[in-house]
């Protein structure tokens, strides 16, 4: 992560790449044939089924880093894994709209409560809950371990989610990438489809490296802060008392 | 509604929702940058 | 003070919206019914439930008003009738989800869901080649 990657104003190598492959995957999605029984309306796929890939790594991307985190007490961890579960959340996000603007003109409804689609909101919501947690602690290193504790328990329901249509009858079809039985899509789309996923995944990227930056700076506005005020504190209590050696602490 | 009106429709959904976390986080980043500037 | 407000108030919300999803799980586990388990052991007759199979062919009647067919799982089938246009996708051969009542011969439904499958297909497709070069790229 270079710093000059982070500086507002400038796209980095990632962010041209991304903008690259989302070009050349939207191209794929409306240009290839139609699906045979859905028709255009199946372009969708190329939207939803990415997404919720990138927003499984990215959950898979906040458990490794948290367990980092809780290997190494190192901050970069906890840095990472905060900045992987939002990123995720907002993956989550666009399989959810995707999938209800898709459901609509398919199914016939744009929610249903199957197993699968509940446990997707759920899996949304307990990431939120991450989100709101962190905001809840002060303290640096107390957040980043709890944190990291509810970053590796979460991460449980992920494969309850993706495996939720073969254990319970559901609305929602298998999987069609993903099947046990095999690709169940043709040579074109399937194109279109990881050309979606490669651009989604650098999306996702340089997204991640850029709330990594934030979180570094972040860190550095707390650091910042708290030696200002311990300064000032030290200014107000020692000064009087001890006045030349005032202003010692942060020399 | 035919088709390629809920493709657009879908796409341009999310093609917002993404410009809108974008654009938080590239704010976040200039207010954060700003109060670190203000703190050395 | 307002630190701990920050965290108990959003907390509250995930927590109330995680245990409604829970909820609403846990009444959804099994989405719909097959026709042999209707069939098999009927319900109450005013018993609100969810019927699933597929379309059986040659059985699709459009009437005033809705549409009647049989559900079928490939062992037992269950007569349906529909009130409401059914949706845009439905056909015989393909899944459905009806959702109503069951008198014991027949499934009254004014809700339809319509099932797609895992497969996704380009039309005109001869041994894995597209050969329809005209509504190609």
């Amino acid at each position: 992560m270079n710093a000059s990657g982070h500086r507002m104003g400038g796209a980095s190598w990632l962010d041209r790449a991304a903008l690259a492959a989302v070009a050349g995957a939207l191209a794929l999605a409306f240009l290839t044939p139609p699906e045979a029984t859905q028709g255009n309306v199946a372009r969708l796929f190329y939207l939803h089924v990415p997404s919720v890939s990138v927003a499984y790594m990215a959950f898979a991307l906040a458990l490794v880093a948290s367990v980092g985190y809780l290997v190494s007490r190192r901050m970069a961890f906890d840095h990472l894994a905060v900045a992987a579960a939002e990123v995720g959340v907002v993956f989550t996000g666009f399989t959810i709209l995707a999938g209800m603007i898709w459901a609509k003109p398919t199914w016939g409804v744009y929610w249903t409560w199957s197993a699968r689609l509940t446990l997707t909101a759920i899996m949304l919501f307990v990431y939120i809950g991450y989100l709101a947690l962190r905001r809840a602690i002060e303290d640096p290193q107390a957040r980043a371990r709890r944190a990291a504790i509810y970053g590796i328990v979460s991460v449980v329901q992920i494969p309850v989610v993706h495996f939720s249509v073969v254990w319970w009858r559901d609305i929602h079809q298998l999987g069609t990438v993903a099947n046990p039985t095999g690709i169940q899509m043709d040579g074109i789309l399937l194109v279109a489809f990881f050309a979606g996923l490669v651009a989604f995944t650098l999306v996702a990227a340089a997204l991640v490296t850029r709330r990594y930056a934030l979180a570094v700076l972040e860190a550095g506005v707390h650091d910042a802060a708290a030696r200002g005020a311990g300064a000032l504190a030290g200014d107000a209590v020692e000064a009087p008392r001890i006045g030349a050696r005032a202003g010692e602490e942060h020399g | 509604m035919n088709g390629w009106g809920w493709v657009l429709w879908g796409y341009g959904v999310v093609a917002a929702a993404l410009a809108l976390y974008t654009w938080t986080l590239l704010t976040r980043t200039r207010a954060a940058r700003r109060r670190l500037d203000e703190l050395r | 003070m307002s630190r701990y407000w920050r965290f108990v108030v959003p907390a509250m919300i995930v927590l109330a919206v995680v245990v409604f999803l829970i909820f609403q799980l846990s009444s959804n586990l099994v989405f719909f019914n097959t026709p042999t388990e209707l069939v098999e052991s009927p319900p109450g007759t005013d018993a609100r439930l969810r019927l699933g199979g597929q379309v059986a062919a040659g059985t699709v009647v459009t009437e005033d008003g809705g549409v009647r067919f049989l559900v079928t799982d490939g062992r037992r089938s269950v007569p349906v009738v529909h009130r409401g246009a059914p949706q845009q996708l439905f056909a015989e051969g393909r899944g459905v989800v009806v959702e109503g009542t069951y008198d014991g011969s027949v499934f009254h439904s004014d809700s339809m869901l319509v099932r797609h499958d895992e497969q996704y297909r380009v039309e005109d497709v001869e041994d894995g080649v597209y050969v329809n070069p005209g509504s190609q790229p």
